[in-house]
């Protein structure tokens, strides 16, 4: 079975959208909800600074890969079941 | 966000005695955990590269690798965010004349109530296990009269301490509501 490498980010971009729904509502409630003062700021800001660092360094290393590939898996399994 | 010094539903003349939170020594151990688990999946990769080299070079292995250290991660992260706020947003305010408890359970779920201090009857508090007879931190219930919910203060340090203000007030309190009730009649 042979497909184009970029495959994998798509199953990629689907968590990071339901990690971005997370992310907002985390800050959100973080924002809403807590105490008026200083260290939920700051948490706020450490949580959020993180992430992008985390972010950098991912993008950092997806953008080193040539997604533009073609992969063979399986191959072995498909032609042997055929014979 | 709320204030310190404005409540919700502030009663006149109320004032604000104490802010209790969980002990510290609960955020250490989430944050233990969260150092548990990014190390993880370095050993487990170290162990794996050691025994197939050959995986960091594959066409598929390694951006694969990639993608899921990155989603791994970043679960990681907002899973203790998650842990974190269920820490910070649970909050007991002690004040000359209520208790107000605010609880976070989850993220759409919050439950705030209060128990005005002359209704209190009796305070419990509770140390069990070693961690917290060490490090002085356990429970407090407050009961009170009726068949409404007792107040529990979880894990929250130095409960004797809380126990005494919390009886100090209710007694003073207490002079006071009769005082009122005089007046009133």
């Amino acid at each position: 079975m042979t497909f184009p490498l970029y495959y994998l980010l798509y199953g990629y971009y689907a968590f990071l959208v339901l990690w971005g729904v997370i992310f907002f509502v985390a800050v959100y409630h973080m924002l809403r909800f807590s105490l008026k003062n200083f260290t939920s700021l700051l948490v706020c800001f450490v949580f959020i600074g993180v992430s992008a660092v985390i972010f950098l360094i991912s993008f950092d290393y997806i953008n080193a890969i040539n997604w533009d590939i073609e992969v063979t898996i399986l191959e072995n399994i498909i032609n042997s079941t055929k014979y | 966000m709320f204030s310190r010094r404005k409540l919700p539903n502030q009663l006149p003349g109320e004032k604000v005695i104490k802010h209790v939170r969980r002990d510290l020594f609960i955020l250490f151990k989430n944050v233990a955990f969260l150092v548990f688990l990014v190390i993880l999946p370095m050993l487990i990769l170290w162990m794996i590269l050691s025994i197939y080299p050959n995986l960091k070079y594959g066409e598929i292995s390694y951006p694969l690798m990639i993608l899921s250290g990155s989603a791994y991660y970043l679960f990681v992260w907002i899973f203790f965010f998650f842990s974190f706020i269920d820490y910070y947003l649970d909050l007991w305010i002690v004040t000359n004349r209520r208790i107000i408890n605010i609880e976070q359970r989850g993220f759409f779920s919050r439950i705030i109530s209060e128990q005005k201090l002359y209704r209190i009857q009796d305070v419990t508090i509770e140390t069990r296990g070693i961690f917290p007879t060490v490090l002085k931190y356990g429970s407090v219930f407050v009961q009170t009269a009726g068949t409404k919910r007792n107040f529990h203060f979880e894990e929250v340090p130095h409960p004797d301490q809380i126990k005494d203000t919390i009886i100090s007030l209710v007694q003073k309190d207490l002079r006071r509501h009769r005082g009122d009730k005089k007046d009133y009649e």
